[in-house]
């Protein structure tokens, strides 16, 4: 894939990987190290919804009635 | 903290994604057999894309998953993304002849404001690393 915005969430999900380690090397308190692998997870989540939203349009006609305004308090 | 700002920058990156496409105009994008042009097949894309994005953004930040901090961040974002994508069907209906309007205009501040999205996250990314 060369799309752009897919590299992108790739990158974000590599990042979203090593948070976990990177709180360990420098900081061994337990909660911390749970609270990045939680933020992790988190991120990991955003970025697979948004390939799998990237990936389900690939090569469909584009349907504009797809396209919503969010709620910005959600 | 490291983490904190690694995961900022994570988030950052994420909520940016759908607006990178925007300045890279040298890797095709896979079309769209009804897309009116290039443009349009990117940016429904880069819309699609940011509108996933935001929402398990917002979803995360419900379950807890995310710290509240981010709230502000992620309220910004669907607020740009919320212009862009109405910019977007405005400008669709004017080049498919469906309504009236200054397609060249409206074209050059959907891409405005997707720049403001980007310069907004900037700031923020540099108040979060001060």
């Amino acid at each position: 894939m060369t799309n752009p915005t897919l590299t992108l969430v790739l990158e974000i999900m590599q990042i979203a990987a090593s948070i976990a380690p990177a709180a360990a090397v420098g900081d061994s308190d337990a909660i911390e190290v749970a609270t990045a692998a939680q933020l992790a997870q988190a991120l990991l989540a955003i970025a697979q919804k948004a390939s799998a939203a990237y990936q389900a349009q690939v090569g469909n006609p584009i349907d504009v009635s797809l396209l919503h305004s969010i709620d910005p308090n959600g | 903290m490291t983490v904190t700002k690694v995961t900022l920058t994570a988030v950052l990156l994420l909520l940016l994604a759908g607006c990178a496409t925007k300045t890279n105009t040298t890797t095709k994008p896979p079309s769209h057999a009804n897309q009116l042009n290039a443009f349009d097949g990117q940016t429904y894309d880069t819309l699609l894309v940011a509108q996933s994005a935001i929402e398990s953004a917002q979803e995360q930040l419900k379950a807890g998953k995310l710290p509240e901090k981010y709230k502000p961040l992620i309220v910004k974002a669907a607020l740009s993304y919320n212009t862009a994508q109405a910019l977007y069907k405005t400008w669709r209906s004017i080049y498919t002849g469906a309504q009236a309007g200054d397609l060249a205009t409206v074209q050059a501040e959907l891409t405005t404001n997707i720049v403001d999205l980007t310069t907004q996250i900037d700031a923020l990314k540099q108040m979060v690393s001060k």
